[in-house]
This record gives C-alpha cells, structure tokens and sequence, in this order.
C-alpha cells in the first residue's frame, strides 16, 4: 500500500436550497483516499456520505451546490475536480472514477441487455482502443474492404463526430465481436457463471446478486483509478453479501484499484476496510486505520456506535437523542447534544480535524485543539 | 409446555397465471409444509434469506392470506391438538375432526371469529414509512383498530391510545401530527403503538429495525425486550439480520426455500449450528471485529427460484455435504438431540 | 392536556390540516399562473353572487333566468341586434333581449351546469371505479367493459342523441322505486358481506323489477327543461373518465403496506375504502374534475350552438351565442355585430380558462414528490 493519495477532498461544502430552508448537508468534509486501499466511510441515514461520493464525480442534483472546498484528483496532476470543466468531467467519470450504487436494477435500464450496457461504457471511453484492435484482427486476415478503412480513418481521428456516431452504432461486424469478447471478459474478472449467456438477459432476469455484479462489472470496464461504492451489499442477502465482499477485496489485491466503500454496516467495515472515515451530520468526525478505530475509537460518536452494536447477552445501548436539524444548524460541534463529554467550548466552535496520533485524525476538543 | 400458536404443515403458493385463458401454469411454493411451535411470552425468531418466505409465513399465520392448507392452532390447549393429529391419521373423514377443525383452526375462519383472532394477533411492518397511511393523523392511525374491532370509540378510545403511546414512549404531544413530521424511529413506534392497542397476546415483527438507524435499533430493541416483561406479549421476529435475532430470540428457526431446515433455543443455534445451511448463513455475517476476518465466502451460488425448487432436500445444489440420497428424498425435521431440531440426513441419517 | 369538549378537540385536530393546506397555499402563491387562475375564478363566483345586484331582474319577470326584452325597442327593430348603449351596456341581442343582463345571469348557469354535472360524474365514476379496482375479478370486468362501451361513442354526438331522445318528462312508478331499492341493496350487500348467493337474489329481483318498469302505469311525471336534458347527457357521457382514473388510483393504493395494516388491524372493506383508499385517490381526481369544469362549460356551450340546449331566452352563454347565428354570415356583419358574440365569447373563455389554470396549478400542487419539502 503507498502513500500516494488518489483523491483529497479538503473542506467541501455542499448545501441544498429548499423549499424548507438552507440544508448545510457537508460542512468541512475532508477526506483522502490513498492508492490501493479500501476507505470506509461509515455513518447513519442523513450524516452526508452520499452527497460526498456525488460531489467527487460533481452529480450533486439540484437543489443542492457545491459551496466550497477542493477536492484534488491526483490522475488529472492533482487539479481540482470542483474547478474541471463538463468535457474533462465526462472523459473523468467511467474512466479514473466509477461509481456503483445501492440499488443495483435500478441503475440498469431495463430495455438494455447486459452486453449493451458495458459496452455503451466502454465505447465512451475506450473506442480507439478497439479501433485498433478491429484494424490488427482485420490486417492478420488479410482482408482489404472498405471495412478496415473505415477503421483507419477513424482511428486517426477518434475525436470526429462521425466516429463517435460509428463506433456506437457499429455493425461492422469485426468491431462489434472485439467490444463482445471485452464484455464476456469483464464478466468473467466479477465471477459471473457463463458469462456468455448473462450477456444477453436483461436486468429483471438477473437476481440481485448478479445484478450487482453486473454494475461492478460495468463500473470496471474501463479500468478506473478509483471505484466509488454507495452501499453496494445493502439489499442483499447475507450470503450474498459475503461474495460481493469478497470480490471487492480481490478488486483490491489483484487490480491494485482503490475504492471508497460506503456503509452504515460496521460489520462490513470491519470486514473489507483497511482505513475508515466515520461522518456525522455532515462532518468527518473520525479517520484512522480500522484495527485502530475498533481498538481505540477516540471521537465519542465513534465510541457510541460502537456500543450501540447488538452483543448477546448485553443490553441494548443506543444514542441518546436525534440527529439535529442541518437547516440552521447551531453553533460549535454538531455532536454536542448527544455527547456526554461536551465542554463549553464545543457549543461554540467547531472541532478542528487533527492529528491525534499517526494516521488517526478526530475532530473533538477532548483531544486538544481549543 | 403451554404453547400459544402452533403450525402444522402449512402451505401457502401463489399461483401464475400463463396462457391466454389465465390458467394457472405453476405455482410459487413461498410456504412449503412447515411445522413449529410458539410458547406463550417468549421472542421467536425466524430467519432467512430473501424468497425463504418468512415474510409470508407470518402473513399466512395472520390470516392476510388464507393457507393452501395445514393448520394453525392459536391458544389450543395441547392434548386438543395431539388429538386432532391422532384423529387425522386413524379417522381423516370423521365428522369429530372437522368439528375440531371448524372450532380451533385459524386457517379456516370467517366472519366474527376471524375478526376475533385479529384483536389477538397483530403485525408490525418493516417500513415505517408506507405502513402508516401519511394522510391520517397520529391519533386516528392508533385508534383504528379499536374502532374497526368495536372495542371502543371516542373519549374512550382516546384514553386507551394514550395509555399505549406512553408505552412504547410517545407523550399526548405526538398525538396531533402527521406520521411524516417524525423521524423514522418515532414512526416505527407509532406502527408498534397502533398493533398493542387492542392488547394482542401475540405480534409479528416483520423486520421491525432494517428500515431504521442503527443508533435508534438499539432503542426499539429495548422496547420491545420491556414491552414482553411488562405485557406478556409473544413476539416472532422476523429478520435477515442475524446479529440482532441471536440477541432478543429465546429460540430461533432457520428458514430456506419455504422450508424450516433447523430450529432450536439461541444458544444452541448460533453456538452449534447443524444444518450446513444454518452453519453457512452464521458465517456469512459480518463481523465487527477486524481481527476476525474470514478469506472465502463460506457459501457460493445464489438462492433458486421458489417456482420450481430442487427435487429432494432443497439445499444440495449448494450443498457441501450431499450424498446420493439428499437428490431424492426430503428430510424431515428431527430432534437432535436438546430439543434442537435439524432437517438434514447428513445430521440425521436416513434409516 | 385534557380537551374538555368535542369542539376544542375538533379546533386542535384540524391544526396540522390547516398547516398543510397552508403549506399547499403557500407554493400555489408562487406560480403566477395559478394566482391569475384564482383570480379568475373568484371573480366569477363574486358576479354569480351578485348578480340581483349587478343585474336586477324586472319586476313583472317570472323567471330570473330569462333575458328581459326590451319592448320599446323592440317595437321599433323587432328582430335586429343593437350596439352598447347606456340602457344596455352590452348592446341587445335578436328580438332585443338585454345582453348585459344574460351575460351576468349566465354565470350562474354556467357555474350550475358545471358543478352539478361534475359533481354527479365524479359521484358515478367514483362508485364505479372504486368498486372495480378494489374488488377486481369478474365485477372489474363487467364494469370496466360497461364503461368502455360507453367511452366507445364519441362524447358530444351520444349527448346529442340523448338531448333529442330524451322524453319531455321522466315517468316514475312502482317499480322504480324497487330498482333504486335493489340496487342500494346490491352495493350494501357487495360492501358489507360478500355473501355470494344472496347478491344473486337481490341481482335477479332486480332485474325483474327493471323488465316490469316497461309494464306498469306511470303515477308520476318529472318536467325536464331542456337545459335539464343536456345536463344529464353530459352526466352520462362523463362519468367514465372518471372511473378509469379512479380505477387506476385504487389499485395502486390497494397494495399499500397501510391497507393491508389496516385489514390486519380487523377493518371491513367498507372501513378500508372510506378511511384509507378514498383519501389517497382523490387528489388526482379533483385535478380532472376541475379541468372538467371548464370543459363541461363548452360542451353545453356548444350543444346550445347547435340548438339542443337551453330554450331561446334564456341567460345562458352558449345560448346567447347561437341566437345571433343568422346575423353573423358575412365578415362586416361580424364586425358590425361584434358585440354578440365577442363578449359572451370572452365570458366563456375566461371561465373555462380561469378552472383551468386553476387544475394545473392544483396538480403542481398536489404532486406527491414535491409535497412535502
């Protein structure tokens, strides 16, 4: 594991304009996730986890923007991918950064085979690749048609418009076989059985484990520096699940990809993570290695939850108290209402997000920082 | 022994329609022969994975949906229920049966006495959010089986929704709101407070706390552990969370494809699991220590479809000890000793 | 807290109601075009109130609703329209009827016909559709079959053969009364306890009782105006929108976590259907039924046009409309005559277009995603 970082989001701000009032969703989240690792980032309904992996591919939906804060993509020479301008962003997303979700039919559309969807993925972003292969495979058969012209054309010039309209609608037949042996091969690297059939189902006849597989094959498919996933396992059977983590794991050792794992499940956190990042209403309140979070949790919502975990044969601890409105939200830590250790100052400045000890970061005055 | 419900054998399909003429091609086995027994104030919990139908299970035992056949005894006392057994084996056709079945079988009943049942057993559902109508308030959402049931109305029905709201911890101030002016743990409470109203002596809880924090599951949990000391209440959980079953259940079954594959107390289930169904689902759970991290999944392939389950014990296509004869015949659940009761011949081998 | 009388319960029950409806209020405020529909609207229920006011009806006038003549002009341009003046602010219309007066009085009428026939529609097509989507089966069918029938025929030529078919008066007897009773009994005994053998009884009595309305004397007789006919015609026309959207509605409400809580909590189909189905599916019906309005206006604007409708005379747009027909053949005579039909034109439009913009804005409104922040 290297210490280069991936991705570092430093400060952002996200709020949501509506109807009710200004929602402060993230207020000052950081977060830096390292090549080769897998990052936890764990915390309860509301706390922002979402909004924070939308705003690294900047698909927070409207009513919400992105207030303030950078976050520095090292693939791009570390630019800001809040500052990138809509074509950067587009040759971004599907290729450096991908992104699975929750629920896995409803990001499959349901008209679309399989095969159609990994490959309409892969012919934003990898067309010239196939071109090229297309031209070899045509060239070793000797063949001298109109065909392996084409192809050079427009491998020549990938950025014509008309390339882009062939290279999606293709028919020509040696393109289409190299984009089908790619999709049976991404199949195989997420353990679809007979991936040659799935290819051709459509998402309501595949079950939610493979439907699932599909969208991580999907988001592989074109080998992204980063994989970002929004409770990928959480509707679905234990067993299941268990599979799922593994392969995430295997993704890790065998593809070197680093991932950002988003869950309210600290069981899979303690399973998969090597470093995780607890939020709570919008802050990062905790990050640190996750044998150090279970052994040592320092920020006291860190300790909560942790007791909060059913144990047989223990009673049933939980948080006093709600999570507080994000619309107006009061001064100082936003924890300060459920803490039992909170002092003055934190109902009047906000926590800074400091080294504790190495590598373990928490935003509490009961570890300095006044 | 006094059991409050007891199940024999009960099956419920759901038919598909094929064809132009809408026959009934197949039929989706969600329920398929299940026996159990449930004693009076203890948590019951039932687990599985999605499409082992204990969602079904419990509606059926509610009568949401009426049984293909089998039998529901709820509140018989036992030697009526070794005698109906005994009479359907030597006199199937008597009229003394079907007297019997008339009067204390659930799965048969109409009318009044249907409604009867309904005051004693209620459900709780998984989701907050759609099981109380959003458009009524808080008062009238409790009040509504007493006055569907006749028990009360008015001033009257106003004081036994307080009394239930202070029970499960929601004061007179909750009683004029709207369920989506709470938070999902409140709403949660409001469904809870709305199946004790008319004092059930049995409530299914179908997945009561997978659509709820994990902060506040912790609350409800202790709720319901309270309520059962305060009222007596019999509970069946239902769950794919196996943490949280293995710390309320006094006793636990195991469902897989419609079936009951292993049920025994707590401990003994989660402690020494004998069904390699049972041993592969406890080890699949994640757990929230990071010194305890397991290198394979413990079971591959997924669950088949309940339309056409596996010929034989349904698990062998997954199974890691299936012998020749798993593929024909279907085990019977066996005690095992301890009351720990396991469906499988490779536990009990055939004789 | 203990609430001493039904009243104070009542006061602080409706409380977060009214905070909703504010709250819907609130957001109808924001869309202009809601706001000029509002408006609209308000104006015309301010004239139909007003109109003894606004338009005094002549003291020897036995019926408010018919135009006064203006006999003194009349006796001197017995048939031809004139143009404003201060007498009559609108001009006349043929035979001299007083334009202003009509114009005024047939706000009432418009609203009249509108509300009633939507009223009686949506009552139909609610008792139809709910009946089919909640019970579905064979009953669906038949219904849904029945109204499809009646859909089949285009709407305005059905109502026109209603108008012309349609008896001067409705004869009752005997047996009416037994069919109107058997029928309540059929639907209570749907309701309440599906007993099937039972219903089939009542079924078969009350078919008897439809075959034998054919054979018994009549003992009494109903008048209908003409404007009556129309109304009914465009009743019985209209009811089966309503019954497919309803329809629709139920069932998606039917698989309803909440429904199936409340059966389990021991409620009859009755109870669910009045306590949780109706509630929940009947917001998109209000938004068809207030686009109606505005259409059921025209339609019997346009039946009045063509002459099927209210009798000469009487103040109703469409009919004002139609009485200068001959006047208006050449384009100067329209110009001439512009008055005639241009103002009661605008009073239609605005009217129609007013409970229009007025269906939007409550669609906009009650769009289940945006209702709650």
């Amino acid at each position: 594991m290297s210490q280069k970082n991936v991705v570092e989001v430093q400060n952002l701000d996200v709020k949501f304009y509506t109807y009710a009032g200004v929602v402060e969703a993230l207020d000052g989240v950081n977060l830096t996730l390292r090549e080769g690792e897998i990052l936890g980032l764990v915390g309860e309904t509301g706390c922002g986890k979402s909004v924070t992996s939308l705003s690294i591919l900047m698909l927070v939906p409207p009513p919400g923007r992105i207030e303030g804060g950078k976050i520095r993509f090292d693939k791009q020479g570390g630019a800001d991918i809040l500052r990138m301008n809509d074509a950067s962003l587009r040759s971004m997303r599907g290729k450096d950064i991908s992104m699975i979700f929750q629920e896995p039919r409803a990001y499959l559309n349901p008209v679309y085979t399989v095969e159609d969807q990994i490959s309409e993925v892969m012919l934003v972003h990898r067309q010239v690749e196939f071109f090229s292969k297309a031209i070899q495979a045509l060239q070793a058969r000797k063949s001298k048609g109109l065909e392996l012209n084409v192809y050079r054309r427009l491998a020549k010039n990938p950025e014509s418009r008309i390339g882009g309209f062939i290279g999606r609608f293709s028919r020509k037949r040696q393109f289409k076989d190299e984009v089908r042996n790619e999709v049976v091969r991404v199949l195989k690297s997420v353990e679809i059985p007979d991936p040659e059939r799935v290819a051709h189902m459509y998402p309501h006849e595949l079950s939610g484990g493979m439907a699932q597989r599909v969208v991580i094959a999907m988001a592989l498919a074109c080998y992204p520096t980063m994989l970002i996933a929004d409770e990928p396992t959480t509707n679905l059977d234990v067993t299941v699940q268990a599979q799922i983590l593994n392969l995430v794991k295997q993704l890790r050792d065998n593809f070197k990809s680093s991932i950002l794992y988003i869950t309210h499940d600290l069981g899979v956190v303690a399973q998969v993570c090597d470093r995780v990042a607890v939020m709570y209403a919008g802050n990062v309140v905790e990050t640190a290695d996750v044998f150090e979070l279970f052994g040592s949790p320092l920020h006291p919502y860190t300790r909560a939850l942790l007791e909060s975990i059913p144990r047989p044969g223990k009673a049933f601890k939980s948080i006093p108290g709600i999570v507080p409105s994000l619309i107006n939200p009061l001064s100082g830590c936003r924890f300060r209402d459920r803490c039992p250790y909170a002092m003055e100052i934190c109902l009047k400045v906000k926590p800074p997000f400091d080294e504790v000890k190495k590598g373990h970061f928490a935003a509490c005055y009961l570890y300095g920082g006044s | 022994m006094s059991y409050l419900l007891q199940i024999r054998n009960l099956k419920k399909y759901f038919p598909i329609y094929g064809g132009v003429l809408k026959r009934t091609v197949a039929n989706v086995k969600a329920v398929d022969g299940v026996s159990f027994s449930v004693e009076k104030s203890e948590c019951f919990g039932l687990v599985g994975e999605s499409g082992c139908g204990k969602t079904t299970l419990g509606k059926t035992i509610l009568r949401l949906y009426k049984p293909n056949s089998g039998h529901i005894f709820f509140d018989v006392p036992q030697d009526i229920v070794e005698e109906i057994s005994t009479l359907e084996i030597k006199e199937p056709k008597s009229r003394r049966l079907r007297r019997f079945l008339e009067q204390y079988d659930v799965s048969t009943h109409r009318g009044r006495d249907l409604l009867n049942l309904r005051r004693k057993m209620q459900i709780v559902y998984q989701d907050p959010t759609t099981s109380l109508d959003s458009r009524m308030l808080v008062k009238d959402i409790v009040a509504e089986p007493l006055i569907a049931q006749g028990i009360a109305k008015g001033e009257e029905a106003r004081k036994m929704v307080l009394e239930i709201l202070e029970l499960v911890g929601l004061t007179d101030r909750h009683l004029y709101r709207f369920p989506h002016e709470f938070s999902g743990g409140q709403r949660q409470r409001v469904a809870i407070a709305r199946a004790l109203v008319s004092r059930p002596a049995f409530v299914i809880l179908d997945e009561p706390t997978s659509a709820v924090d994990v902060s506040v599951r912790a609350q409800l949990l202790n709720l319901f552990q309270d309520l059962q000391k305060r009222l007596g209440i019999t509970f069946m959980f239902i769950s794919h969370d196996l943490s949280i079953v293995e710390c309320i259940s006094h006793r636990v079954a195991i469902m897989y494809l419609g079936k009951i594959v292993e049920y025994s107390s707590t401990k003994e289930i989660f402690h020494k699991p004998l069904h390699p169904y049972s041993q592969a689902l406890i080890a699949s759970v994640p757990v929230p220590d990071p010194t305890q991290r397991k290198e394979r999944a413990p079971l591959t392939g997924e669950v088949p479809s309940p339309v056409n389950p596996p010929v034989g014990c349904r698990f062998h296509p997954r199974c890691p000890l299936a012998m020749s004869v798993c593929k024909q015949k279907e085990p019977e659940l066996v005690n095992s000793g301890n009351e720990h009761y396991v469906a499988c011949f490779a536990v009990n081998p055939e004789r | 807290m203990t609430l001493k009388t039904r009243w104070e319960e009542l006061k602080v029950s409706m409380r977060p109601r009214v905070k909703e409806w504010a709250f819907m209020l609130k957001r109808m405020r924001q869309s202009p075009l809601a706001l000029v529909g509002l408006i609209i609207i308000c104006a015309f229920i301010v004239i139909a109130i007003l109109a003894p006011v606004l338009a005094p009806t002549p003291a020897n006038s036995r019926d408010p609703f018919m135009m006064p003549k203006d006999e003194i002009l009349a006796r001197v341009r017995p048939a031809e329209p004139l143009p404003p003046t201060t007498n009559h602010i609108f001009g006349t219309i043929e035979y001299q009827y007083d334009l202003y007066y009509g114009c005024i009085w047939g706000t009432i009428t418009a609203f009249r016909v509108g509300l009633l026939v939507v009223g009686v529609s949506l009552i139909i097509g609610l008792m139809v559709g709910t009946l089919a989507g909640y019970y579905g089966g064979m009953l669906d069918e038949v219904l849904m079959r029945f109204t499809d029938i009646i859909i089949a025929f285009p709407g305005l030529i059905l109502a026109m053969a209603f108008v012309i078919a349609f008896p001067q008066a409705i004869t009752l007897n005997f047996s009416i009364v037994f069919l109107v009773v058997f029928v309540l009994m059929s639907f209570g005994f749907i309701a309440f306890s599906p007993n099937k053998r039972l219903l089939l009884v009542v079924q078969v009595l009350l078919g008897a009782s439809l075959i034998s309305v054919f054979f018994y004397p009549a003992i009494l007789a109903v008048n209908l105006s003409k404007l009556d006919k129309v109304m009914i015609a465009i009743t019985i026309v209209g009811w089966p929108g309503y019954t497919r959207v309803i329809r629709g509605e139920v069932l998606r409400v039917k698989n309803e976590d909440y429904v199936e809580a409340s059966r389990a909590s021991g409620s009859s189909d009755v109870g669910v259907i009045m306590r949780h189905i109706w509630p929940n599916t009947i917001y998109p019906l209000l938004i068809v039924a207030t686009l109606d309005i505005g259409a059921i206006v025209l339609t019997a604007a346009a039946l009045s046009f063509i002459g099927i409708g209210a009798p000469e005379g009487f103040a109703d747009w469409g009919q004002i409309i139609q009485s200068t027909r001959m006047w208006l053949i050449t384009p100067q005579l329209m110009v001439q005559y512009y008055y005639t039909f241009l103002i009661p034109g605008l009073f239609i439009s605005l009217f129609v277009m007013g409970w229009n913009l007025l269906g939007d804005a409550l669609r906009d409104v009650l769009d289940p995603t945006l209702r709650r922040r």
